[in-house]
């Protein structure tokens, strides 16, 4: 069986919005329980980095919605997480779960890439397998070797063949700080903000020509996959593009961030299912 | 010629993101800069004084590799330093 750690999380307002827990909260909570599991049964994160100069890079991310759970439901919940090493040790995949009354109510899994860290005070990487030093703290069944494969290419593939178009629009936003993990690049879960703000603003313009996508608002997410090709870093500048389509009768928001003097070269991918 | 710093560079130029430096070539503006910045040479620099592996320097767009550093640069060159990925 693949060690899990499990803990009880104590819940706040913050976590959530009117309609289910906020995605941006279950990435930053995903990381830190990810986290929590090496340091329970690898070595910590912060040894990771400076001791055996081992970093990671979130390049996938995949979250389901499945049992309700609103801020009136508990004071807590639980967290249950896994880890494993996946495809030739070039992927470190996190499974977190958190349970509230009703049952399990988020599925998320996250997919990092491991860097090789070059020794310097920017923590500068690139990407490179797992050492031995750190594989061989992983028992048996915790070492995958079929590589996590995104669904987010078949999906937008899929939606343009099949899907509707309703509405898009752009929206620019800019990396400050608080977006930002230790060395000055962005934490990755903000692309589950960023995104957020993108359908929220084609609802905010087009929900009077198309009032369907007023379900982006009123309705629960179900589904998220998240893509991270390119970091953003401190100060830059971006546009989110969203796009809503309606597809096998659901309404899909797919986001694509870029850089804003250069719209081609995507930096991530989220498409959002409700 | 103009050097553009990007993000996780920032706070080793002190938040300069547009450096003029006077240097016939490439490797003579890195050399001011890393003087006119000491904290920016560890950083930028192996113990060798090459440039770290994992940082990109374009010149006008063009990425050079390591032997092209030599490159003459004139007054109006764009020399960009970016670090593409950092494991924070």
């Amino acid at each position: 069986m693949p060690r899990t750690t499990t803990y009880d999380l104590l819940l706040d307002s913050s976590f959530f919005s009117p309609i289910q827990m906020q995605p941006l909260a279950i990435g930053r909570l995903g990381f830190n329980a990810g986290a929590r599991w090496l340091k329970e049964h690898v070595c910590s994160h912060r040894d990771l980095v400076y001791r055996h100069q081992v970093g990671i890079v979130l390049w996938a991310w995949e979250l389901h919605y499945v049992e309700p759970l609103g801020f009136h439901a508990a004071d807590e919940a639980q967290v249950e997480v896994t880890a494993r090493v996946r495809g030739p040790r070039t992927q470190l995949e996190c499974r977190m779960t958190i349970t509230g009354p009703e049952g399990v109510a988020v599925d998320m899994r996250a997919i990092s890439v491991p860097l090789a860290l070059s020794g310097d005070a920017a923590l500068s990487g690139a990407p490179h397998a797992l050492p031995d030093a750190i594989v061989e703290r992983f028992e048996e069944d915790e070492l995958e070797p079929v590589p996590y494969r995104s669904e987010i290419a078949r999906t937008r593939g899929a939606l343009a063949r099949e899907g509707r178009l309703v509405a898009e629009t752009a929206e620019p936003f800019r990396i400050h700080r608080h977006n930002c993990e230790v060395a000055d690049q962005w934490f990755w879960a903000e692309s589950l903000g960023f995104a957020a703000g993108g359908r929220e603003e084609l609802v905010a313009r087009h929900a009077a020509e198309h009032p369907e996508v007023r379900r982006g608002l009123g309705a629960p997410v179900r589904r998220i996959d998240a893509t991270h090709l390119k970091a953003y870093q401190f100060l830059d500048r971006g546009t989110v593009s969203t796009t809503a389509y309606e597809w096998d009768g659901s309404l899909v928001f797919l986001h694509d961030l870029s850089l804003a003097d250069d719209g081609r070269d995507v930096h991530a991918t989220a498409i959002e299912r409700f | 010629m103009v050097v553009k710093v990007r993000g996780i560079l920032l706070r080793f130029t002190n938040y300069e993101s547009s450096i003029e430096v006077e240097a016939p070539t490439v490797l003579g503006a890195l050399t001011e800069l890393t003087e006119r910045y000491p904290e920016l040479k560890d950083v930028l620099l192996d113990r060798s004084g090459a440039v770290r592996r994992t940082h990109l320097v374009a010149l006008n767009g063009e990425a050079l590799r390591p032997e092209e550093l030599d490159r003459a640069g004139a007054e109006d060159d764009r020399l960009d330093i970016a670090t593409a990925v950092s494991g924070g």
